[in-house]
């Protein structure tokens, strides 16, 4: 692994130079970044330099970033953090939605900030029509995002590659890698919860135009009742929705919502396929899970031994 | 501390978009409220829209949730209400 920064009108490779090298990547939510620690031996980098972190023949490119923020101590140790493409898409635009898709979207955010667009899978279906203002671009991507996830029950996520921004569809992501007490990993975590966007009943509301009155939905799952208690879920829909429209958006809210929510945390030898989005094979005997799962986040921990941190949901 | 609490809330309020009034001009299948912005016809309701006009200026009440444009008024033109009797 190698680390190339630019400043100054130079390009230094700093590898030997770090005692820590950490690339941070969440599902979803902003932008990735790297963190590394040099002593300081006349080069104090800058922000807006461009930071690359390549595997050892600089072949494959793992990270491309911007530094954002350089902050030194009287141990001229000097720490900097540098994020991925996506941190200037949380500027704010006005943006009108009409007839659009996941894809559409994500290409006219590439085109505004004219940034090299990567994978862009999508599902073609059409978002509902909007006026976004005073509003970042990640969030109106973001909510396109859970939009899609309830009409089409595709999960995508979008992150920025090595410098170019892709929007992947979650089921192509699965790595043939098997995480677990038996493989890789040497610590875990594991809590399973109702507590938090768990429902199993769901409740929708109509205004309906022609009879003066509003429509109510229900949908419950009687033996989740049971086991669990009632726990709603209440949204207002938009007015005049048809019958079998509001039916099918309870179903599958109901699918969504109605199931505990399991967070499991590994701590292990590192590997730079799994990513934010990916799924890996999840294997712990004690808790009797033996699935797939979908990774949250990671760091990977490069120093002083490669190791990852891996927070995954079922 | 206090700062990012209010910018949180202000994200929030704008992420929510509630309810207020709006004016623009309606060009044929849009009221364009700015440069960059308009309300695109799938949004407008009120039986003001058959009444419409290009080039007519507009008041526009957005819905809780953006999801929504009520038209009020256009601006300037008296609309006389009528109602059919059976």
């Amino acid at each position: 692994m190698e680390l190339m920064v630019e400043t100054g009108g130079y390009i230094y490779d700093i590898t030997g130079m770090c005692s820590k090298i950490t690339w941070t990547d969440k599902l979803n939510d902003g932008a990735g970044y790297l963190e590394f620690s040099y002593i300081y031996e006349g080069i104090l980098i800058e922000n807006g330099a461009p930071v690359r972190l390549t595997d050892h023949d600089q072949s494959v490119g793992i990270f491309y970033g911007i530094v954002f923020k350089v902050s030194m101590d009287e141990d001229k140790v000097v720490k900097v953090r540098a994020y991925d493409r996506l941190r200037y898409c949380k500027a704010k635009d006005t943006i009108v939605m009409e007839g659009d898709t996941l894809n559409t979207l994500v290409t006219k955010m590439c085109s505004f900030f004219q940034f090299p667009i990567g994978e862009n899978t999508g599902s073609g279906y059409i978002l509902p029509a909007n006026v976004h203002t005073d509003k970042t671009w990640l969030d109106i991507i973001y909510t396109g995002i859970s939009d899609t996830l309830l009409g089409t029950e595709h999960y995508y996520c979008l992150r920025d590659e090595n410098g170019s921004i892709s929007l992947r569809d979650m089921a192509d992501l699965q790595l043939p890698l098997v995480l677990g007490d038996g493989s890789l990993a040497y610590k875990y975590s594991y809590s399973a919860s109702i507590d938090e966007e768990f429902y199993n009943q769901v409740k929708l509301v109509s205004a309906n135009e022609k009879t003066g009155k509003a429509d109510v939905y229900f949908l419950a799952d009687s033996d989740s009742v049971e086991k669990y208690g009632l726990l709603q879920y209440y949204d207002v829909l938009d007015n005049n929705v048809e019958n079998a429209k509001a039916r099918d958006k309870a179903e599958k809210l109901l699918r969504l919502y109605n199931r505990e929510a399991e967070t499991l945390k590994f701590t292990c030898i590192g590997d730079l396929s799994v990513r934010a989005g990916c799924s890996i094979y999840g294997s712990v005997a004690d808790i009797n899970l033996a699935r797939r799962l979908i990774v949250k986040s990671v760091s990977h921990i490069f120093l002083p031994v490669y190791t990852m941190d891996v927070e995954v949901m079922a | 501390m206090t700062d990012k609490i209010k910018q949180i809330i202000e994200n929030y309020l704008n992420n929510r978009k509630l309810t207020c009034v709006a004016a623009g001009t309606y060009t044929g299948g849009k009221v364009v409220l700015s440069e960059k912005a308009y309300i695109p016809d799938v949004l407008l309701t009120g039986n003001l829209k058959k009444e419409l006009r290009e080039g007519d200026k507009v008041k526009l009440l957005r819905n809780d949730g953006g999801r929504e444009y009520y038209l009020l008024e256009i601006i300037g033109v008296p609309v006389m209400l009528r109602r059919e009797e059976g």
